[in-house]
């Protein structure tokens, strides 16, 4: 009987254990490389609804979670400009997506113009879609390939060695994923870790 | 007399008694002394002493990590990765400060990890000084920053402040990423402490 009695308690004990351990870890991405990235609809800076299906059509789209006020995102500002310049012939669109909840969508805009970010930028007001995603991170991107399928997730770039130095900020992880998506190739590295500050969410 | 007469009919009993006790008395002797040299390094509570933190900040790669933990074994330990031009890790510091000061004496360590470049060493010092902590302090400077994530934690993204409590044996027990509230913190800390120093805390 005092045996039974001792492994309902251990075995209690334990499963208390095994739910402590759970709720102490991170959430982690919701999305996985190979899974199909389901469409979404937010507003632009001037409110103007857009859908990621739009971009039917295109080799590749690169979702980047981005901020105004993060060093690290802000470091990686003309990376990201220039892989839009850069891969805008080649098929490739870029959308920006701001979810941090202290950064006013004016604030947003003006950056933007400030900074000379030449792409679309989307404002996930309630994080709806950097929590279908998984995103925690800015900067952090999620790269498709022409039939939704994430081939890609992580930095755009340093991360063996993370700096938010303007003059040390390379694109070279997301650009290796991207010029082996274009060529029809499985990306060599799939994912990495996109360090940076993270997401302000609402909640 | 009566007890004269007893022993006088069983010697034996008698010293069969003293041999007995003599060798509990023994034990029990050997055992304190055990007790003692194994806690020859130990604080009052009964865990090893917290390590004295190196003097200024010290780059830290992947043996200085891997060291850094083995230094801390038996204590419970908690390992914040910041920037100075990071808002909430600079907002969530005084929280790990006021941690640290309340329960070091308990067998908790903390180590701050910067993520800083190197020219920001003067900032790091000025900032860690403003706050008054006076637990050790790195600035990473990993060869792989990426594999070491990994390392700590698959589902960290990289996203500062990032917060990881090992428990005495070394286990990572939870995990934070964002701002942590003291509460938050102790909440989790305080089970991991020995229970004799804790409530040695309270009287």
């Amino acid at each position: 009987m005092s045996r039974i009695r001792i492994s309902v308690v251990c075995g209690l004990g334990l499963f208390l254990l095994w739910t402590a351990c759970q709720a102490g870890d991170l959430p982690g991405a919701k999305i996985k490389v190979g899974e199909k990235v389901e469409d979404f609809t937010l507003p632009d800076v001037n409110g103007t609804p857009h859908s990621l299906y739009e971009f039917q059509g295109k080799q590749a789209v690169a979702v980047i979670f981005m901020a105004t006020r993060c060093p690290v995102s802000n470091g990686f500002n003309h990376v990201m400009a220039s892989l839009a310049h850069d891969y805008q012939s080649r098929g490739v669109a870029v959308i920006g997506i701001n979810a941090n909840k202290t950064e006013p969508v004016s604030e947003v805009a003006e950056h933007a113009r400030a900074h000379e970010l030449d792409f679309l930028i989307l404002k996930d007001e309630g994080d709806q879609v950097a929590d279908r995603l998984g995103a925690s991170v800015t900067p952090e991107v999620f790269l498709m390939d022409s039939t939704w399928t994430l081939r890609y997730h992580g930095a755009l770039g340093n991360s063996h060695q993370p700096t938010n130095n303007p003059d040390k900020t390379n694109g070279d992880d997301v650009r290796a994923a991207l010029d082996n998506v274009l060529a029809g190739r499985p990306a060599e590295v799939a994912e990495t870790k996109a360090f940076g500050c993270s997401i302000k969410r609402g909640n | 007399m009566a007890g004269d007469v007893e022993s006088r009919k069983s010697p034996d009993f008698g010293a069969r008694f003293l041999s007995v006790s003599r060798r509990i008395g023994m034990a029990a002797l050997a055992s304190c002394l055990a007790v003692l040299l194994l806690c020859a390094g130990c604080s009052r509570s009964g865990v090893p002493s917290e390590p004295p933190p190196p003097k200024g900040i010290v780059d830290l790669d992947e043996s200085g990590w891997e060291r850094l933990r083995a230094q801390q074994h038996g204590r419970v330990l908690l390992v914040n990765f910041w920037a100075t031009w990071c808002e909430p890790c600079r907002d969530e510091f005084p929280n790990l400060v006021r941690l640290h000061n309340t329960y070091r004496s308990h067998g908790l360590s903390l180590v701050a990890i910067s993520m800083d470049e190197p020219e920001s060493r003067p900032a790091i010092e000025q900032f860690l000084k403003s706050q008054g902590a006076n637990f050790g302090s790195y600035r990473q400077q990993f060869k792989d920053f990426e594999a070491l994530v990994n390392s700590i934690n698959p589902r960290w993204g990289g996203g500062i402040p990032a917060t990881f409590l090992y428990d005495r044996e070394g286990r990572l027990v939870q995990s934070w990423q964002g701002a942590t509230s003291f509460e938050e913190f102790e909440s989790a800390v305080k089970p991991l402490l020995p229970r004799r120093a804790v409530e040695k805390s309270k009287s």
